[in-house]
């Protein structure tokens, strides 16, 4: 899978998880940039990607997802 | 030792400076770690140094533990060192914090006898346990290095941070130890420091202080209070413990900018929050990151995966406050306290009903912050029940005259109230009203504008002028003056 596909795929989670069907996420989008993407959104985005990936995180690699870039390097690492 | 002394600021702060850039110039790198582990080693054991055997220990335990995970990688799985790291070090802090408490409610439901062991809190536990706890997680998910023994140290000791946080993470610190360029003197650094450690110390000893001086009088008498008492308090006692502890936030992060470090931001205006979930994000911001990270996340997530994510979504939340609770004291109050919280996050949490932000939302959560900060305050379930009842039982007895009163403890005001005395005695209980609401008025003045970190992040903009310098300095001079009557801070108690 390549990261474009990887970010296909991230930025139809995100749309689904909060329900804004125009909301495109890039490599240093965090949860700043997006409103309600709270502590519990957060939870829910993991357990979406780690389902439409077919994949699970560690609690290590959660914790250190800065950005959606390291997210996404994550899931290509995984995928690989 | 104490920030808000003078053989802090005018002895032993100017020493540490001296000694850590002195031998930095002269490129002994490990020896301005090991000087700076043994100023803040000192700083701690100032008055009871037999606590140093205590920190010691547990920087011990943990960084062997650490070193052990490094060599049983392959061979012993990091859920048996994550295991053993939490458990022991949640074993020391509750002996030290929790012990009477439990022997205590022992006794009270099996009707023993056992002794209290009358252990007097050692300082800063709870602060460097947390910090090590995140240390060792980190450590056993592979997220942290084992550090040197040197740099460990440091990291765990560094004053500014040690007694009562912000709770800094080894992964905030010990990389700006290792970077060169934070060991030169940055003249941008100190003076951003210097305005930092002023306006801590400000909001500490003007402020806080102040209105510790009106709260505690009126806990002392809390059989005689009446409703807008026990209002008044709640507000006072939010206040005062917004400016005691953001103060001494703000002194750390400044002293940490004096060395060069910068640490974390510990509050972000957290009066100006629109909900309870809001206030979290923004008051002791670096106990809210860490409940996070290692509790909330990991148990939702797990709750979540197998299925039980309508559970999990209410329940963690709640389990989050009562240990956040329960962390702040082995008293009752806190659980109850801690339970209002989560309460109050799940109400911030609700689908239905939201409102857009505004007047209302924010009083709400402010009114919300006042009752809490009640129950907070209150040492007993006895006290709790008073102060409570007080606030929504409405009766008047005029007690609040008697409670502002108490303004006259305050030296600051002591000519305007002898010039009062004898112009008009019967006046007197309207003066220490009219002090105590321009006291009110100029906290809420201060809570409404720029915090610490946007007057500072205004200023590097817009340049330094001549009359914020001036402003600076008379509330450094007022502050340092004002140190014959040293307190100490509101969270050396949790």
């Amino acid at each position: 899978m390549t990261r474009d596909e990887i970010f296909k795929g991230l930025n139809e989670v995100f749309q689904d998880v909060f329900d804004d069907s125009t909301l495109e996420v890039e490599e240093e989008t965090t949860a700043n940039d997006v409103d309600g993407w709270d502590s519990f959104a957060h939870i829910t985005l993991i357990v979406s990607v780690e389902k439409k990936f077919g994949v699970k995180f560690s609690m290590g690699q959660v914790s250190s997802m800065k950005n959606v870039g390291t997210m996404a390097s994550i899931l290509l690492e995984k995928l690989a | 030792m104490l920030f808000n002394s003078q053989i802090f600021i005018f002895l032993f702060l100017p020493i540490c400076l001296l000694g850590w850039y002195f031998l930095n110039h002269l490129h002994f790198r490990k020896s301005a770690m090991i000087f700076l582990t043994g100023m803040s080693l000192f700083f701690y054991g100032f008055y009871n140094p037999s606590y140093l055997i205590l920190i010691l220990g547990s920087i011990g335990f943990n960084y062997v533990l650490s070193f052990l995970i490094l060599k049983t990688k392959k061979t012993i799985s990091s859920n048996i060192w994550m295991t053993l790291g939490v458990s022991g070090n949640l074993l020391f802090l509750g002996y030290y914090k929790y012990f009477d408490f439990f022997i205590e409610n022992t006794n009270f439901i099996f009707k023993t006898d056992f002794a209290l062991q009358h252990i007097i809190l050692p300082l800063g536990i709870s602060f460097f346990t947390l910090q090590q706890v995140s240390y060792i997680i980190d450590r056993c998910w592979e997220t942290a290095p084992h550090y040197t023994l040197v740099d460990y140290m440091a990291f765990v000791t560094f004053f500014p941070q040690l007694i009562a946080g912000p709770i800094v993470l080894h992964s905030e610190l010990i990389p700006q130890f290792q970077m060169e360029e934070k060991r030169k003197f940055q003249l941008s650094s100190f003076v951003d420091g210097c305005i930092y450690f002023s306006l801590g110390l400000g909001k500490k000893v003007l402020i806080a202080d102040v209105f510790a001086i009106l709260v505690n009088e009126g806990f002392e008498k809390i059989y005689y209070i009446d409703t807008p008492a026990a209002w008044l308090m709640a507000l006072c006692y939010l206040i005062e413990l917004y400016f005691d502890f953001s103060g001494y936030c703000d002194m750390a992060v400044g002293l940490g900018k004096m060395f060069g470090f910068d640490l974390p931001q510990n509050f972000k205006s957290p009066l100006k929050a629109h909900s309870v979930q809001d206030f979290w994000q923004r008051w002791h911001f670096t106990l809210t990151r860490f409940l996070t990270t290692y509790l909330y996340t990991p148990l939702t997530i797990m709750g979540i995966r197998k299925n039980k994510r309508k559970l999990f979504t209410y329940l963690t939340p709640m389990l989050v406050f009562l240990i956040s609770g329960f962390w702040h004291g082995a008293s009752w109050t806190f659980v109850i306290w801690g339970a209002f919280q989560g309460l109050g996050i799940l109400w911030s949490q609700r689908k239905k009903w939201k409102l857009k932000k505004s007047g209302i939302t924010w009083f709400g959560t402010f009114v919300f912050a006042i009752i809490s900060n009640a129950i907070f305050r209150s040492e007993t379930i006895d006290n709790m029940l008073r102060m409570l009842k007080a606030m929504f039982v409405p009766h008047v007895t005029g007690f609040s005259f008697e409670l502002a009163s108490s303004l006259s403890e305050v030296p600051e005001f002591y000519m305007i109230t002898r010039v009062m005395e004898i112009l008009n005695p019967n006046l007197m209980d309207f003066l220490y009203l009219l002090l105590l609401s321009c006291l009110l008025l100029i906290s809420a003045l201060i809570l409404k504008g720029k915090n610490a970190a946007e007057i500072l992040s205004y200023r590097q903009d817009k340049g330094y002028t001549f009359l914020f310098a001036a402003q600076i300095a008379v509330i450094f001079s007022w502050s340092v003056l004002s140190l014959n009557q040293v307190s100490t801070f509101l969270y050396f108690n949790f």
